[in-house]
């Protein structure tokens, strides 16, 4: 086994993970993909491995299926270094808000599923004394918008529980860094307007997050950081007469 | 619906875009639309890769999938650019066997118009070192060809403009180099019959490339510089920093587009005189891979340079007998019409290679003029020229030509056996391909 650092990327086919896939790649880490249809990531494991010159192993995991979290783990070749999860589904509002399963699925994705297997790995880190937890969060968490609701609560819940994590955990050797990235070009977004200035490619996404991989903190790119913090302070009574 | 065009941004077009993450999304596309043709990183200059109903971008479609550093063949997804390949593969001793003169074309790209590079008279096209292609066909089925299986459907896609169907997956040949630098020499040649001759006298170099200025006259006219390039090896360059070196990065950006009156006559004409004698008087040197091969890349978005209305390029091959009449031609209607550009290259080619491809044994010429509507009657003009002298033109770079210019002396009830009819660019269409 080589000395290099090794990180576990959950949810790897999504635009912003394998943009991190490539970018801690070229930094020499490596890597242990964890998705469900994991086999449509074999052109992407064959490229970085290609590119970089590192081990890329893959996982077939279910977001949804708590029950199998502790086996998974136990499967990985190693404990990683870093564990990050790029778990995420946007839904659909207008639609989900009339359908139990929709929003269920929505809510189950972005906050039951990353926050019970970023919570027992961390417990993993804890006890071995070190490890950073990684979770792309949404800016959508921070206020709950008529246009984004029950994406919004379900992240709002995923940033709550990063929060307490890091509350708990932060002594112990263990970082936990929330990602908040604001608009990304993705497959995610590909239907949806987005304003030029505000929106990110992946691989910057990735970049800042590799930079602040040790951080015990709450990341939102500028101008994210300033337009989030005067959402937060409208006043409820003048929030509700806004369309947002 | 956005705009797309070439990259000599004429005609530009309205089009809707995909652009697929992944082979299964892009085969659930093709399998559900009735007329598009694929595109790769847009570097062709005119309509070949822009279709009204539907335009499938190929550029995230971009994985490396094997790679033997033994022998050098690379199997890769068509929208991986050759960029990527240098950038991964020449510090490991290897480089593309034959690149245009922009790293940023796709292979797809690549194989589609069967791209030639400065070395054409020694090794031929880019389709020579293509070992087989997978391609989505005219039955919506994904199959492999080579010049051993699917022989004839092979020889029509290379240079096929994507045509036969949409290329998926390709394996090349990489070239095996000592370093990243190259030996550049220059050759002045003060007319054109000098200039003719001395590609002749040079044919044994690797690398080789005339910039001609197309606006001297006189007893100068068709004076030219002829570079020259070999690889270096590693005992020649150890003195240089870093035996691979990596992609330089872009030192300009053109930010905006050039009013149309910097491009002038007289502009231009100081231009190619300040070059000419800029270049006269350079010896032998070493120059890194990147500035060698590609000087316009290090100038982001050079095709602004032209103004908002775009510019045209035309290059056609001529016969080498017919070579000194047909460009004489050439260059004395460019000059008595006043369209002269700043790009004027000269290049021989050796023989030829795809049913469709362009390079066929003689001398090419390529030329950018700025498309303003005089330059497009002279453009026309040129052309007829050509077509006179028994001389075709590269696809890659028409905007303007006409069905009855294009040099279609190929067999085509043949070709449509393999043509993929729900795949039609603008291009195509304008001139029954």
């Amino acid at each position: 086994m080589s000395k290099n650092k090794t990180i576990l990327i959950i949810g790897a086919k999504s635009d912003i993970a394998v943009a991190v896939a490539h970018k801690f790649a070229s930094e020499g880490y490596n890597l242990q993909l964890a998705a469900r249809n994991s086999l449509k990531l074999d052109a992407v494991v064959s490229d970085l491995k290609i590119k970089y010159e590192i081990n890329v192993s893959n996982y077939e995991l279910d977001i949804l299926e708590y029950e199998t979290f502790a086996d998974f783990i136990d499967s990985l070749g190693c404990l990683p270094d870093i564990a990050l999860c790029a778990v995420g589904i946007l839904g659909n509002q207008t639609d989900d808000e009339k359908s139990f399963s929709n929003s269920t699925l929505v809510m189950r994705t972005n906050y039951e599923g990353p926050s019970l297997l970023l919570g027992e790995i961390a417990n993993r880190f804890e006890t071995r004394g070190s490890g950073s937890i990684i979770g792309i969060s949404s800016v959508a968490g921070d206020r709950g918008r008529a246009s984004n609701y029950i994406y919004g609560s379900a992240k709002s819940g995923f940033t709550a529980f990063l929060s307490g994590l890091r509350n708990r955990i932060n002594k112990s050797g263990v970082n936990v860094l929330t990602v908040s990235p604001g608009f990304v070009y993705t497959s995610m977004t590909k239907n949806l307007d987005l304003p030029n200035l505000l929106t990110s490619q992946p691989s910057e996404i990735a970049s800042k997050i590799f930079n602040s991989k040790k951080k015990n903190s709450v990341m939102r790119p500028f101008p994210w950081n300033l337009i989030m913090l005067i959402i937060r302070l409208i006043p409820e009574q003048l929030f509700i007469r806004i369309k947002l | 619906m956005n705009e797309l065009s070439g990259w000599g941004r004429y005609p530009k077009i309205k089009t809707k875009e995909l652009t697929p993450q992944s082979e299964s999304e892009l085969l659930e596309i093709l399998r559900h639309s009735e007329s598009y043709i694929p595109r790769g990183n847009g570097r062709s200059y005119g309509d070949s890769a822009i279709n009204k109903n539907l335009t499938v971008t190929m550029t995230h479609i971009n994985r490396f999938l094997q790679w033997n550093q033994e022998s050098g063949e690379l199997v890769a997804e068509s929208g991986v650019l050759i960029a990527d390949i240098i950038d991964t593969f020449l510090p490991r001793g290897w480089f593309p066997y034959v690149t245009p003169g922009t790293k940023f074309v796709t292979l797809g790209g690549a194989i589609a118009c069967d791209v030639h590079g400065k070395n054409h008279h020694k090794d031929g096209s880019f389709g020579n070192f293509v070992n087989w292609i997978e391609i989505f066909n005219n039955n919506n089925e994904v199959v492999r060809c080579s010049s051993d299986e699917n022989s004839e459907l092979f020889h029509w896609t290379i240079g096929g403009m994507g045509l036969t169907g949409v290329i998926i997956r390709c394996s090349i040949q990489l070239k095996k180099v000592e370093s990243g630098w190259i030996k550049q020499q220059t050759v002045v040649n003060n007319n054109l019959n000098e200039t003719l001759q001395s590609f002749y006298e040079h044919k044994k170099a690797t690398y080789s490339v005339a910039w001609i200025d197309c606006l001297a006259k006189g007893k100068s006219f068709g004076r030219s510089i002829l570079m020259l390039g070999e690889h270096a090896q590693k005992s020649e360059v150890e003195a240089k920093p870093a035996n691979y070196p990596k992609r330089k990065n872009k030192k300009i950006t053109f930010p905006f587009d050039a009013p149309s009156f910097l491009l002038n006559n007289f502009t231009v004409s100081a231009f190619n005189k300040l070059y000419f004698n800029l270049n006269k008087n350079k010896q032998s040197c070493y120059v890194d891979w990147d500035t060698y091969f590609y000087p316009l890349d290090s100038i982001g978005d050079w095709n602004r340079m032209y103004g908002k209305n775009g510019f045209f390029q035309f290059q056609c091959v001529l016969p080498r007998e017919l070579s000194e009449q047909g460009y004489t031609k050439i260059l004395s209607t460019i000059q008595s019409k006043s369209s002269g550009t700043f790009l004027a290259v000269l290049k021989d080619f050796g023989s030829g290679n795809g049913h469709l491809s362009f390079p066929k044994e003689g001398l090419t010429l390529a030329l950018d003029f700025k498309a303003s509507q005089k330059n497009i009657e002279v453009g026309k003009e040129l052309t007829d020229i050509v077509k006179s002298l028994g001389g075709s033109f590269y696809l890659a770079k028409d905007a303007i030509m006409n069905s009855s210019q294009f040099n279609n002396d190929f067999d085509k009830e043949e070709f449509s056996k393999h043509r993929n009819v729900a795949i039609k660019s603008e291009q195509s269409i304008r001139i029954e391909l």
